[in-house]
């Protein structure tokens, strides 16, 4: 059953007040929960929570469409390494890169860590 | 295109594209997972995709696989290849991974930059002091992570302009400005 809509979303009470201080010193540093269940409101935008995910905590950049979300859900608790090591056809974006050298693959097409 | 002795790619110029899933229907088709950015344009009628191993080495003297014809399929890609008309060698595919020469695929342009040209490199501070090292990477739905081994154990660190303020390939770095705690 969906929770009430009378109680509004839950956020852990301490975390909310840890975020409404830091918003209203205009602050941003990180914050550690162990809160994985607490819901991203609005007021989370633009920090960054170290979310525990029972092994180690993942940091965890809050975007607008994260909202409505809950904080464990961008915490995975099984990583799956998968293809990392191995060269595969994935590029990152997003970051101002330079010097690229591109489009050689790796040692071997693969190995490493796989 | 560098090649080996046999004519065929160098290992090293290869990246993988797909690894292949199971095998589907009684015509030897394959599904495939996509491990790249573009399969519309990967998948192409006529391509030859080059065998590798399941653990993703490349098998160097083994004929390519021609691509019939591609179609997506739930979260991955059904294959049909010239080479492979009936189940039970389709069968023998499992998990296998596929490459193609990285000179058939788009070079990174602007800002991209091949995921596993970041693992390795040096993670340093905006004032040159050293971090880590990035370990690895992980793919997760709400953008890519990537493993830095410091000092006080691994951190996961996302890429993202607020956290990476830019990365130098060539010179092997990733200059970080993190928030306040961050490496904490």
């Amino acid at each position: 059953m969906a929770r009430s809509v009378k109680k509004g979303p839950f956020v852990q009470e301490v975390l909310l007040k840890r975020v409404t201080a830091m918003n209203a010193r205009n602050e941003k540093r990180v914050l550690k929960t162990w809160s994985r269940a607490s819901t991203v409101i609005p007021d989370f935008v633009g920090h960054t929570f170290a979310v525990h995910n029972g092994n180690k905590f993942i940091p965890v950049y809050v975007t607008e469409n994260m909202v409505g979300h809950k904080l464990g859900e961008f915490s995975p608790t099984r990583l799956f390494r998968g293809h990392s090591g191995k060269a595969v056809d994935k590029k990152a974006s997003g970051v101002p890169a330079g010097g690229a050298p591109a489009g050689k693959g790796g040692p071997g097409g693969g190995g490493g860590r796989g | 295109m560098p090649t080996s002795d046999s004519g065929s790619p160098a290992a090293d110029a290869c990246v993988i594209v797909a690894r292949v899933r199971r095998a589907h229907g009684i015509r030897g088709e394959l599904v495939v997972e996509s491990i790249t950015d573009d399969p519309e344009s990967v998948f192409l009628e006529g391509r030859q995709l080059l065998p590798g191993t399941v653990t993703g080495a490349r098998v160097p003297d083994a004929a390519p696989l021609t691509v019939r014809r591609a179609t997506p399929f739930k979260q991955g890609w059904i294959l049909s290849v010239d080479e492979i008309v009936d189940r039970t060698v389709a069968d023998t595919w499992r998990d296998r991974y596929l490459f193609l020469p990285s000179a058939e695929l788009a070079a990174p342009t602007g800002d991209e930059v091949y995921y596993h040209d970041l693992v390795g490199m040096r993670v340093e501070g905006n004032d040159g002091a050293a971090i880590g090292t990035v370990e690895g990477w992980y793919d997760l739905p709400h953008g890519l992570m990537l493993d830095v081994r410091t000092a006080a154990g691994s951190v996961m660190l996302p890429y993202r302009p607020e956290v990476i303020a830019r990365v130098d390939v060539a010179r092997g770095t990733i200059v970080v400005d993190p928030p306040p705690g961050f490496f904490d």
